[in-house]
């Protein structure tokens, strides 16, 4: 994948048609229930809240995904569609050809889910017992199924453990848990909620590392949802930001900052005299815009089609035979993702 | 097909296995439930002391309750697994992770009930032990048929218990609805007296509880006189059987209707 797009039309692969994830056109409206039910169920919908507008994307094999965005901005509701614990309004989304509300039993074996909260797991069994528990119910038993889950557990680092109660791990390792989980039945589709929140950022590095393997080891789809903005960097992945419940940006993430990015150049001189003619001849010319400025060093974003020989280019003889360092440096993510939400749709 | 009775057994298996395994690492609230299910029969030891002989309850009056003790120990047990074993799973948070496993959403909570079941059964027989230490006189000749009628019972209380579920999915609470069932079922079922000694107009009403099916048919299997409320083993099983196939039916069905609801409304996760 190359290339990327603001509010994309439906950009639906053919692998993924057939073997991964296909989510087309998706609404999903929380509607309030009658008032009968409502007192009685205590439902927290008073109106109609909607949570997904149309969205379309594809994950095919092999590929990780990570869905980005703020707080209610769909993700939870885009992935409980997926593994059938909730509906869609309309639209379709499927699973390796298989429909999530029509054949829901069917992408139960197919998945494999992790939630972002640990409670999900049974904290007085031990690691294998949750593990045996989840086999079983996956069909698995034996000694096929006792070997699988030490290979597992030794996949999530977690193999001497097996014995041990949940309760006595710590979060960082229910999170491990919680992805051999996950893993045990072999699944096709990986769909991770916020699988680091609670791991620190070591942790959360080898998670991603070990996650990135097995999306290529096994060929299987990964979607993963995270607030956490050094690990959607390190997984070098498809990038799908939501907002609102629709889809802001789909592709990857070189492809993002080529089209948002603005790079930060950072310059230093000998003199406060070259930094002041500099930074005269800077903003006249509008190469650059300034948001940082000592006596020595100045540092702002390139103006929009600038690049690092412009800025040179303009600068008085003086500056130049002053100028100790130039360099620039990649827009961090929190900036670049801050600046295609502030954008206007187009 | 063959696959199919496989999966069903592996299901049950891992629900039993998590349950037992989990009981089992709590040994200090398993042996006090135990003991909880045990004193009944020595209060009721005391009791028959001091009521003597009665030919409302077929003469001794020990033998009479402890059947009444054993029976609904075990129906209550099953009772009252389903929402309190549904809620604990729910607060735990871990419905969801059990409902995205492939398994069938409509058979989940005899599934989940199981190890409450095979308890209550196992509690009822120690109790009818005990009550034959203490003194009561059965005829065992009928145990054969009180175990039927035992399993009948569990599987009509079990459609009541899934009913009551499937409410519980919905409003997230429905131990009260059990609790008021089960205090009424302890009346109208017979446990401790002869439905003989309820008013003709109040009597019919028994009939809507499986208690008193299984409670009255145990008696005359078990006892050469039954008292003065006197329901043969066929016609009990006849009752259980109508209650089970009406009760099941709408029970399974709303069961699964509600977890449709609960998913379309978004409510699956809440507790």
């Amino acid at each position: 994948m190359t290339s990327g797009e603001l509010m994309t039309e439906p950009r639906v692969s053919t692998a993924a048609q057939t073997r991964g994830v296909v989510v087309r056109d998706v609404t999903k409206v929380y509607r309030p229930s009658n008032k009968l039910l409502s007192f009685l169920l205590r439902s927290p919908i008073k109106e109609e809240v909607h949570a997904l507008n149309g969205i379309s994307f594809s994950v095919p094999p092999g590929e990780i995904c990570a869905v980005v965005g703020p707080n209610g901005a769909g993700k939870s509701t885009t992935f409980r569609i997926l593994i059938g614990l909730t509906t869609a309004t309309t639209g379709s989304a499927q699973i390796m050809g298989l429909d999530c509300e029509t054949e829901s039993l069917e992408i139960r074996r197919l998945i494999g889910w992790m939630p972002s909260e640990d409670r999900s797991l049974i904290m007085r069994l031990s690691c294998a017992d949750n593990l045996i528990f989840h086999g079983q119910l996956q069909g698995l038993s034996g000694a096929g199924l006792r070997k699988r889950i030490q290979e597992t557990l030794d996949l999530v680092g977690i193999g001497h453990r097996a014995k041990d109660s949940v309760f006595s791990l710590s979060s960082g390792m229910r999170a491990r848990l919680q992805l051999a989980r996950s893993l045990l039945h072999r699944p096709k589709v990986l769909i991770l909620d916020e699988p680091t929140a609670t791991v620190d950022p070591i942790a959360s590095y080898e998670l991603i590392e070990t996650l990135k393997h097995v999306a290529t080891d096994e060929d299987i789809s990964i979607l993963i949802s995270s607030h956490r903005l050094d690990e959607i960097e390190a997984l070098h992945s498809h990038i799908i930001l939501l907002e609102g419940g629709a889809i802001k940006y789909d592709g990857d993430l070189d492809a993002l900052r080529e089209v948002h990015t603005r790079p930060r150049v950072q310059l230093e001189f000998r003199t406060p005299e070259a930094t002041s003619a500099a930074s005269n001849a800077l903003a006249t010319r509008g190469v650059l815009e300034i948001d940082a400025e000592t006596e020595l060093e100045l540092g702002g974003l390139l103006a929009q089609d600038i690049e690092l020989g412009d800025v040179v280019a303009v600068l008085p003889a003086e500056a130049t035979r002053s100028l100790v360092t130039i360099r620039e440096e990649a827009m961090p993510l929190r900036d670049l993702l801050a600046a295609v939400y502030q954008k206007d749709q187009p | 097909m063959r696959q199919g009775m496989r999966r069903i057994r592996q299901t049950s298996v891992a629900f039993l296995r998590a349950a037992i395994v989990e009981d089992m690492s709590y040994p200090m609230s398993l042996v006090l439930s135990q003991l909880g299910v045990v004193v009944p029969i020595f209060i009721s030891f005391f009791i028959a002391d001091l009521v003597g002989e009665s030919a409302e309850v077929g003469g001794d009056y020990l033998t009479f309750a402890t059947v009444g003790l054993a029976m609904s120990s075990a129906l209550q047990s099953t009772l009252q697994g389903f929402g309190n074993r549904l809620q604990q799973i729910q607060d735990r948070g871990l419905f969801e992770s059990i409902l995205v496993e492939p398994i069938s959403w409509t058979w989940m909570p005899l599934g989940i009930n199981q190890w409450n079941m095979i308890r209550g059964f196992v509690n009822a027989i120690l109790l009818l032990g005990l009550g034959s230490v203490l003194g009561a006189k059965f005829d065992w000749s009928g145990l054969g048929a009180s175990l039927l009628l035992m399993l009948a019972g569990t599987a009509a209380v079990s459609a009541i218990g899934i009913l009551a579920s499937s409410l519980m999915v919905l409003a997230k609470r429905s131990q009260p609805v059990v609790v008021l069932y089960g205090l009424a079922a302890s009346i109208f079922g017979g446990a401790l007296f002869s439905l003989s000694q309820l008013p003709d107009w109040l009597r019919p009403v028994s009939y809507l509880f499986p208690h008193t099916y299984v409670l009255n048919g145990v008696r005359s299997a078990l006892m050469e006189d039954p008292g003065s409320f006197v329901m043969t083993v066929p016609q009990a099983l006849a009752g259980l059987g109508i209650t089970t196939l009406v009760i099941g039916g709408v029970g399974l069905w709303s069961f699964r209707r509600s977890l449709e609801i609960a998913r379309e409304l978004g409510l699956l996760s809440g507790y």
